[in-house]
């Protein structure tokens, strides 16, 4: 689905009402990100608070076969409710899948491997505010391990919850080898370019897979 | 759904279709003290209010500020029907102004009940003392902390604690 399907399947008038549905619904949003003390906030707040609102609705209407029909017929602070709801419940998943990547995790002295899976989540986990910034990684930039295949188009616990199920698989892949192999990997790797393995920037299945495809005979 | 909801849905942060009417039910209250505003004044107040909440970086849904101001402000022995507009428009002007010099460390009803208790009392009735004097103390003293943050003269009430003892 692309914007030109949805502006396509909501007429102008549907459009104005819904934004004036969302926009009553952010000033509700405002009062309660304020303890009902202030009824105006810094403009960076308010745009947050909006894509934060947002965020959860499209995670609920993402879920549902026809969205395009349920955003003309139900009323858009209830989709708002049920889209919170769903995006905590995907927080505590990723909590699930965490405790899961860690039971899984390789046994490497790989830093940047240990780093994510230890020290990134555990802050994660702290900050990650569902409400109010649904919609932000906190310290994105510090999720360093890169994946082999990895959903960049997703933000906050969505990219979370995609990010840990795809570590998991990777662990399962990579326990098919053993720990002195995998070192080894890595330390023919880091040879290679002039570099302690222990600090790479490195997805240890993908080098894996490059081993298997260099031990397959050639045509 | 891959749509990008923010490119659909772009919200005017500062309208408010029903304020006008919102304002001008005020009137019902106020005409009591002999003050009233006309569906120009309202609508001018509306635009102070977009005005100054982009000119401080805000963003407000509604226009209850204005209406809490209406009601604070009212019963002042310094408003008159001549200036009442014009007083409102420069109160909307302080109100976020002083949200932004605080910032946000006092809720919209204390802040506004002690811009009414200074304007009455200390300043005289004056905006100008208003804004220059009490606001800018008032921030000052949230900024650093100090607990009796609403007390304009400290020093006052400790001389007097001094001639008790």
């Amino acid at each position: 689905m692309n914007n030109h399907t949805l502006e396509t399947s909501l007429q102008a008038e549907e459009i104005a009402a819904l934004q004036s549905r969302l926009l009553e619904l952010l000033g509700e949003e405002i009062l309660y990100y304020t303890g009902g003390k202030s009824s105006s906030v810094p403009a960076e707040t308010a745009q947050s608070l909006f894509e934060s609102m947002l965020y959860c609705i499209k995670a609920y209407l993402g879920t549902l076969p026809d969205p395009y029909a349920t955003l003309k017929t139900i009323d858009v602070q209830q989709l708002f409710v049920q889209g919170l709801y769903l995006v905590r419940q995907y927080e505590e998943e990723s909590r699930q899948l965490w405790e899961e990547a860690k039971k899984t995790r390789v046994d490497t002295d790989l830093m940047v491997y240990n780093h994510t899976l230890d020290d990134y989540f555990r802050e994660f986990f702290k900050s990650y505010d569902p409400r109010f910034q649904a919609h932000i990684t906190p310290g994105m930039g510090f999720l360093d391990y890169p994946l082999y295949r990895d959903d960049t188009d997703a933000t906050g616990i969505l990219y979370i919850r995609s990010y840990l199920n795809e570590l998991i698989k990777e662990n399962k892949f990579c326990a098919q080898y053993g720990k002195n192999h995998i070192r080894a990997l890595l330390f023919t790797h880091g040879t290679k370019h002039h570099l302690d393995y222990r600090i790479m920037l490195v997805n240890i299945m993908e080098l894996l897979l490059e081993e298997e495809k260099q031990k397959r005979p050639k045509p | 759904m891959n749509t990008d909801l923010t490119s659909v849905f772009s919200l005017d942060f500062y309208s408010d279709p029903n304020a006008v009417n919102r304002i001008l039910s005020c009137n019902d209250e106020t005409s009591y003290y002999g003050l009233s505003l006309t569906p120009q004044d309202a609508a001018a107040l509306m635009k102070t209010r977009e005005e100054e909440l982009r000119f401080n970086g805000r963003v407000e849904v509604g226009s209850e500020t204005i209406i809490k101001l209406i009601e604070a402000f009212c019963d002042s022995s310094y408003i008159t029907q001549n200036d009442y507009a014009e007083t409102l428009q420069q109160l909307i002007e302080i109100f976020y102004g002083a949200k932004t010099e605080t910032e946000d460390r006092i809720s919209d009803d204390e802040l506004i009940a002690f811009l009414r208790n200074s304007f009455e009392t200390r300043c005289g009735g004056s905006l100008e003392a208003l804004y220059e004097r009490d606001v800018q103390k008032l921030a000052e003293n949230l900024r650093s902390g100090v607990k009796d943050y609403t007390n304009m003269n400290p020093d006052e009430e400790e001389t007097e604690e001094e001639y008790d003892e």
